[in-house]
């Protein structure tokens, strides 16, 4: 668009115009020295740092419901990384769409693509939770119309039927369940009542950005790329 | 509201003048005093512009551009008043790093008027919030969270009242609840009030005893719910004498306002999506001791 237009704005026939004033687009390109200078120091100590590229990705991931490209993204690696490089053992993860801020590009991405998506200083846990609790959590997972999971497939068949599946665990007799989570949906973030008052919480002292920014470091030194995919992981046929 | 109701009041507002007779404004009599208001939601950290391959908003955005702007506006107009309605804090890697001392100074270099406080205004934990106030050279409103036992106590005020030529603009700020978006451990103890409760008392106190002219209401409660929980739509309706809503919170572009008339009078909601793409205007034309007054609002893109 090259006209912004101010006040462009008729009273009707029977009143004066309002005159217009129109700043071209090359004009708002400008900038003012002072707030350039301001920001000039904080910049520079910033972008040593940030504009580093840490990995490629094989494809455009954008976050979306019930499952998507980013959110099985962060979903896995975080799970991956609990599993292998934590002795606290979840059963699955879940995370929440919400708190991803940004989508990942195809191609170069920095570290502070990275703090865009993740920005806040959300450590990973595990929350032990009840069969009961866990039931809830499944009935949320399925109103939300779907969040960001890992290691758990879920498939609403019909109204009160739900098919539940986690890899390595018999639903049926299973009393305690081991979800891999953030700090923040731990504490009831997001209406995720069902981690309040819990068996337990185990805390890793990771954050959640760390994990991300530590697999986009690991896959690039191995010379792959980052990528997902869709798995139907999470169905709702209504 | 009916769908039809609600269509139908969204046209009167696109109209802008329509609930007034149409012969009684005339904005260049000179007893109309020109206001222009200036606003931002939700800028979020985005100190600098989005890199030229986003897929949204290429080059778009940005501190420099606006400030330039805002600078421009001061030079035309006489009455200029720039506000925002929270969330300066969290998005990019300038809060992570300096915790939102940049957005702060940059903004105070902008001359900004006031502020309200959002919920990721509180991401650091009050007392992160608290550190940052230093460097910042313009008061913070809100009137639905009780600080008395936090550090900020006597930091945040109710409302301020802003004097331009001869009129007074009466400003207040309000905040979304804080249960289930922040966690306990950082809001501490501080206690969120009824919202509506405490508009309808505010706006009072500036109408009635502060005799205010205009009244602005700094807001981040969000545009609109499907449920129950109060947004601005809901305080337009429900609470007399706001003329102005500058919202926040759910990142909407509202570029075209929206006008709700209630039992007193009509209230203009207004929003700027987020990020700093916007530039959000709204030239009033008012005049003392009366009725009459015209709003034009304009979202601005940066």
């Amino acid at each position: 668009m090259l006209y912004i237009l101010l006040l462009f704005i008729s009273l009707g026939a029977c009143q004066p115009k309002i005159s217009q004033t129109t700043y071209k687009m090359e004009e708002i390109n400008q900038t003012l020295p002072l707030t350039d200078s301001i920001i000039s120091p904080y910049k520079k100590s910033l972008d040593k740092e940030m504009k580093e590229v840490i990995c490629f990705s094989e494809q455009a991931m954008e976050k979306g419901q019930p499952e998507s490209l980013l959110g099985n993204w962060v979903a896995d690696l975080s799970f991956n990384y609990a599993k292998k490089s934590t002795n606290i053992n979840p059963h699955f993860c879940i995370l929440n769409y919400g708190g991803l801020r940004t989508s990942i590009p195809k191609g170069e991405i920095t570290k502070e693509r990275i703090y865009s998506l993740m920005p806040f200083e959300n450590e990973l846990v595990v929350v032990v939770i009840t069969k009961e609790k866990f039931n809830q959590l499944i009935k949320y997972l399925i109103s939300v119309g779907g969040q960001p999971v890992s290691n758990i497939t879920i498939k609403k068949i019909s109204e009160d039927v739900e098919k539940v599946k986690i890899e390595g665990v018999d639903i049926n007799t299973q009393k305690e369940f081991r979800v891999l989570t953030t700090d923040y949906l731990a504490k009831g973030g997001d209406k995720m009542d069902f981690f309040l008052n819990p068996i337990e919480i185990i805390y890793t002292n990771m954050k959640l950005r760390e994990v991300i920014i530590n697999h986009c470091i690991d896959t690039n030194s191995k010379g792959k790329k980052i990528s997902s995919q869709l798995d139907n992981r999470i169905s709702i046929n209504e | 509201m009916n769908r039809k109701d609600f269509i139908k009041k969204s046209l009167v507002s696109g109209a802008g003048i329509a609930l007034l007779p149409p012969m009684a404004f005339d904005y260049r009599k000179s007893n109309f005093t020109k206001i222009t208001i200036l606003h931002t939601n939700d800028v979020h950290s985005h100190i600098e512009p989005f890199p030229e391959n986003d897929a949204k908003y290429p080059g778009m955005g940005g501190v420099s551009k606006r400030a330039w702007l805002i600078n421009q506006i001061r030079n035309e107009e006489k009455n200029v008043l720039l506000f925002d309605s929270g969330d300066i804090f969290q998005g990019t890697p300038y809060f992570n790093k300096y915790g939102g001392e940049l957005e702060f100074k940059l903004m105070s270099a902008m001359q900004y008027d006031a502020a309200t406080i959002g919920n990721h205004d509180f991401d650091n934990g009050i007392d992160g919030l608290d550190k940052m106030l230093v460097h910042a050279k313009f008061p913070f409103l809100n009137v639905n969270y009780d600080f008395s036992k936090t550090v900020l106590n006597n930091k945040v005020s109710n409302y301020k009242i802003f004097k331009k030529d001869n009129i007074k603009v009466g400003v207040f700020g309000m905040g979304v609840e804080l249960d289930g978006l922040v966690l306990p451990q950082l809001y501490k103890e501080t206690r969120y009030l009824n919202p509506i409760e405490k508009a309808i008392e505010t706006s009072e106190i500036l109408k009635t005893t502060e005799k205010c002219d205009l009244i602005i209401c700094l807001s981040h409660l969000g545009y609109e719910y499907n449920s129950e929980k109060v947004s601005d739509r809901v305080l337009a309706n429900e609470v007399p004498y706001i003329d102005i809503i500058l919202g926040g919170h759910t990142h909407t572009f509202l570029d075209k306002s929206v006008t709700i008339k209630n039992s007193e009078n009509k209230t203009m909601i207004c929003q700027a999506g987020w990020a700093g793409l916007r530039l959000g205007r709204v030239d009033c034309w008012v005049e003392k001791k009366s009725q009459l007054r015209e709003f034009h609002s304009n979202n601005i893109i940066l």
